[in-house]
């Protein structure tokens, strides 16, 4: 109540417009804020204390496989389950028949955020729909 | 330099070329930290349109309130202000064609669309700083207390927006900015919110040395504490996310490290929206 007081005294400006309601809605503003901020701050706690998995679970899926100009594209998804990020996710395609291997293409992702997802394309120039396409996860570091 | 003593808005003509080389001015040293950084070149062309259009929108707004709150000339109208705001805009605009020209990263091979996509998003910070410019680099000191007269409230919290949004899009787009995310765990978090939330309060703490009407002295630490700084870092993290958005950075991210991304970006925005309220 000081605070209304004092704001209300300060300059003849304020007594024309710092009427009730517009300090009840700054206390509203302030309150809301309040509100959201414990919520941050309870959010962070429940992650940091409910978080034992700390290693990053990479899973990668294969998508659509389209072909442009004379290219094999195999678009997948990689999701990372785990509670950390891993950067420099190597995921590799290979392209077999039988026991030989016809081809095999790689990309990085610079970061896979934990439990995000990021989507990326292998480039073959043989057609995986005419050989054996399996996806793997080549290794990954810390941030 | 002499006050100028008509209110209708019509400046004479010199006035207006004192005012442009300090708009450059203030343009150069707002945009040049970002007309240098490599991520936002690559922005230029990646950035979905929509949102760099959403952003470009949103600047002319938010350059009609600074040209009210300070900018090229007193002005008494709305028509006025808008005619402000866009010359900030154009020298943005220009400016940052110029510098983007001279740094050799727009070459006539590059298709129209990146082009303008490189100089857009530099734009933003450009015209920011020119319209600041001409209201902070140099005299007409003349014009202070009627800065404070027409504060309320609102344009206290718009004014933190404004801070947020600058500060912010100039560390969103480097890298580190989301790798400091991924290096952190979640008590960094904490500890992050509590520092950012006490150094704002900090700033708050410091405008009530500077005779504001919204709050002056005698005011008990917490009225200033719930109705300044919480409500301003929470305005920050907003526009952080926003920022972070627009930018592309939250596209396939989880809660959770999108919450620690908007904390890691909030600090800065919560420095510049504090700051903003002493400076401006």
């Amino acid at each position: 109540m000081a605070a209304v007081k004092a704001r209300g005294t300060a300059t003849g400006q304020d007594i024309i417009k710092g009427t009730a309601s517009g300090d009840a809605v700054e206390w509203l503003l302030g309150a809301i804020s309040a509100v959201a901020v414990a919520a941050l701050i309870g959010f962070l706690l429940y992650h940091a204390l409910a978080s034992p998995s700390l290693e990053p679970e990479i899973e990668v899926t294969a998508g659509r496989i389209g072909q442009r100009g004379g290219t094999y594209y195999v678009d997948f998804r990689a999701l990372n389950r785990g509670k950390t990020t891993a950067a420099a996710v190597t995921v590799e395609g290979t392209l077999t028949d039988g026991q030989r291997t016809v081809e095999t293409s790689e990309v990085t992702f610079d970061y896979l955020p934990a439990q995000s997802e990021q989507q990326g394309a292998l480039a073959f120039q043989s057609d995986p729909e005419s050989h054996r396409l399996e996806l793997a996860v080549k290794g990954y570091r810390d941030p | 330099m002499p006050e100028k003593d008509d209110r209708s808005g019509k400046p004479e003509r010199s006035a207006i070329a004192r005012g442009l080389p300090r708009a450059v001015g203030g343009a150069l040293i707002f945009s040049l930290p970002m007309l240098m950084t490599m991520e936002l070149w690559w922005l230029g062309f990646y950035l979905d349109r929509f949102r760099l259009t959403l952003l470009l929108v949103i600047t002319i707004p938010l350059l009609v309130f600074l040209s009210r709150h300070s900018g090229f000339e007193r002005t008494l109208r709305l028509r006025d202000d808008l005619r402000d705001a866009f010359i900030a805009y154009g020298i943005g605009i220009l400016t940052s064609l110029v510098i983007l020209v001279v740094f050799g990263l727009l070459t006539v091979a590059m298709p129209l669309d990146e082009i303008a996509g490189k100089v857009a998003i530099q734009a933003v910070p450009a015209s920011i700083g020119a319209l600041l410019g001409r209201s902070q680099l140099g005299g007409d000191r003349s014009r202070a207390s009627r800065k404070s007269e027409e504060r309320n409230y609102f344009s206290e919290l718009f004014l933190m927006g404004v801070g947020a949004l600058f500060l912010s899009l100039n560390m969103a787009p480097t890298e580190e900015m989301i790798l400091i995310s991924y290096k952190m765990t979640e008590w960094h978090g904490i500890a992050l919110v509590l520092l950012s939330i006490l150094l704002m309060h900090g700033f708050v703490f410091a405008m009530q040395f500077k005779n504001e009407p919204s709050l002056p002295e005698g005011t008990p630490w917490w009225s200033a504490f719930a109705r300044f700084t919480l409500t301003g870092y929470v305005l920050a993290l907003l526009i952080s996310l926003f920022i972070l958005w627009i930018f592309g950075r939250t596209d396939g991210l989880a809660l959770a490290p999108m919450v620690m991304a908007v904390i890691v970006l909030g600090f800065p925005a919560a420095i510049g929206a504090a700051a903003a309220r002493l400076i401006v």
